[in-house]
């Protein structure tokens, strides 16, 4: 009886390891293939010869080395901003009382759940006026405009949870009060930063709507709109594809499996407190 | 004193400041704009941008498309949520009762979420395609068919992009029910396990009343981000063939990046604001009232 359950068990496991593992096996394992390889019929299930072509074709004469680039510039400023920003508004709404508090907390939650259609317009139309396509400033800061309420409600969420006591403490001793913002409520409020900080990461980093609406120089491409631009041109390059898939996915992939608990644990935080 | 009383006062605003700023220049400002342009004929290949009134929102309304794009856009979300809470409820069943195998599990089902969208996008495409994709293949091999079946066609399309879409996006139901399920005292379901309660009905009696709260709150979020995700269908089929994976935002995106109306578009966005409003209204006010608190 107990060897049919731990069968049925790790017959279980292994099906839901197929499933989840099998489609990025399968995208490491086209990289990894060469062209005749690839389209071989029936295809073989483990590349014979490893061939790197793929990939130093991808990093020679494509420009997903600039398309990368542009993602870190762009996700790194986002979350610096999006996470400064966010801190001073939460720490406003948990540390103070004002006029017009509950107001503002309506837009915050009206504003995510505005679908990104009713802004590219309106953006895009913006921008071109101040002739800012196909910038930095224009990306940047159209992700911090979308992601900035989802980061002032869950940090407000986290803030709440250090307590007040230690901002009298603080002020007793001679703190002001961005003092004990950066000193006290920052540092105790770390994991939610680093929840939020990885939210905004892994947004940015597969955005495509803004990214290719808002682009049309190669040189300001992110990985995501020029990996679809691949896809597009006439007769698709499955190896090179799949390589540039492979380099778009590892620095999520390692982001995710040295910060999984602090994301786990930020996603369900706001859910088992509401 | 008084300079004191009123810097006091103006503290909580100079901390909002700058998230109103942003907020109110790239939000609100666009969200305005974007009703100013549905009111005009806005071509980019006319200069002119005569006031219309509400002619946008007629001629999106009577569009012979739109009620095509109405009805894939509700298949694609009631049966998509549908789908992803099935399977997520059904792993983070299995995974809260595995104690060694917990951590692993966790990690192995959260993959897919973490994923870049447009990878996603290219690795599904890539083991569907139809005449050399690895699907095909390992069915004729198990002779679950014998022929090749375009996944990406116009009658499969739709139903195949919901299935990668409950793919990737199962693992937030997951990892939101787990987490509920792991705040559900212990005692309880032990008590209800010696009185001789079954399997199913601990979950049926104990497990699913407790997690009510949490699947209407990730039913709202997951709803308003299937309605508008982008990405996969984008890069799989553009909503073709014959806009048979036109939904709302792609069906919006077109009308203005491809067909150049941003009048029309825009009259198309707001209708999509107004409809996602409509359905997170009860957790909105939910959610103001715990505020409140």
């Amino acid at each position: 009886m107990r060897g049919i359950r731990l069968g049925s068990h790790l017959l279980l496991m292994a099906f839901i390891a197929i499933i989840i593992l099998f489609p990025l096996y399968w995208l490491l394992v086209t990289s990894l293939k060469n062209n005749a390889e690839i389209f071989a019929t029936p295809p073989t299930l483990f590349s014979k010869q490893f061939s790197w072509d793929h990939y130093s074709s991808v990093f020679r004469t494509s420009a997903i080395p600039t398309y990368f680039y542009n993602s870190i510039v762009i996700a790194v400023v986002t979350i610096a901003v999006v996470l400064s920003v966010a801190s001073l508004a939460a720490y406003s709404m948990t540390r103070y009382k004002f006029k017009g508090k509950l107001t503002y907390f309506t837009i915050i939650l009206f504003a995510q759940v505005m679908p990104l259609t009713t802004l590219i317009v309106p953006l895009y139309i913006m921008w071109g006026k101040f002739q800012m396509l196909n910038s930095y400033t224009s990306i940047i800061l159209s992700y911090c405009a979308i992601l900035l309420p989802m980061a002032i409600w869950l940090l407000t969420g986290y803030f709440k949870g250090v307590p007040k006591d230690i901002d009298e403490a603080a002020t007793i001793d001679g703190c002001s009060s961005l003092g004990i913002l950066f000193r006290m409520v920052l540092p105790l409020a770390r994991s939610g930063l680093v929840a939020v900080g990885l939210t905004v990461c892994i947004t940015v980093w597969q955005e495509i709507m803004i990214s290719m609406t808002f682009v049309s120089s190669d040189a300001m491409r992110t990985l995501p709109a020029g990996i679809n631009t691949f896809i597009t041109r006439s007769g698709i390059q499955w190896g090179p594809l799949n390589a540039s898939g492979i380099v778009t996915t590892l620095p999520v992939l390692l982001i995710f499996i040295v910060f999984q608990k602090a994301l786990v644990k930020g996603l369900t935080a706001g859910a088992t407190k509401g | 004193m008084i300079r004191k009383r009123l810097f006091r006062k103006t503290v909580p605003y100079l901390y909002l400041m700058p998230s109103l700023l942003i907020i109110v220049s790239l939000l609100a400002y666009p969200l305005v704009y974007n009703l100013y342009v549905s009111l005009h004929r806005w071509r980019l290949s006319r200069p002119d941008k005569p006031f219309i009134g509400l002619d946008n929102f007629k001629s999106v309304l009577t569009d012979d498309v739109f009620m095509g794009v109405m009805g894939t856009t509700i298949l694609w979300t009631v049966i998509g949520v549908a789908l992803q809470m099935t399977i997520g409820m059904l792993s983070a069943l299995y995974v809260d009762e595995r104690r060694r195998s917990k951590g692993v599990l966790r990690s192995l089902l959260l993959l897919p979420w973490v994923l870049p969208g447009v990878v996603t996008a290219l690795m599904w495409s890539w083991m569907l395609q139809s005449d050399m994709g690895i699907v095909n293949v390992i069915l004729q091999f198990f002779h679950l068919t014998d022929h090749d079946i375009s996944w990406l066609g116009s009658d499969m399309a739709l139903w195949t992009l919901i299935l990668v879409n409950t793919w990737k996006a199962f693992p937030f139901w997951f990892l939101m029910l787990l987490a509920g399920l792991q705040d559900i005292p212990n005692d309880q379901i032990e008590a209800a396990k010696i009185d001789g309660a079954r399997w199913f009905n601990v979950v049926r009696y104990i497990k699913i009343p407790h997690l009510m709260p949490m699947i209407g709150a990730t039913g709202v979020i997951t709803t308003i981000w299937t309605l508008n995700y982008f990405d996969l269908i984008w890069v799989t089929t553009k909503g073709g063939p014959v806009d048979a994976t036109s939904t709302l935002p792609i069906y919006t995106y077109r009308l203005a990046f491809e067909f150049f109306d941003f009048g029309k578009s825009s009259a198309m966005a707001l209708i999509s604001l107004v409809l996602i409003g409509v359905i997170c209204s009860p957790y909105m006010r939910a959610m103001l009232k715990s505020i409140r608190e």
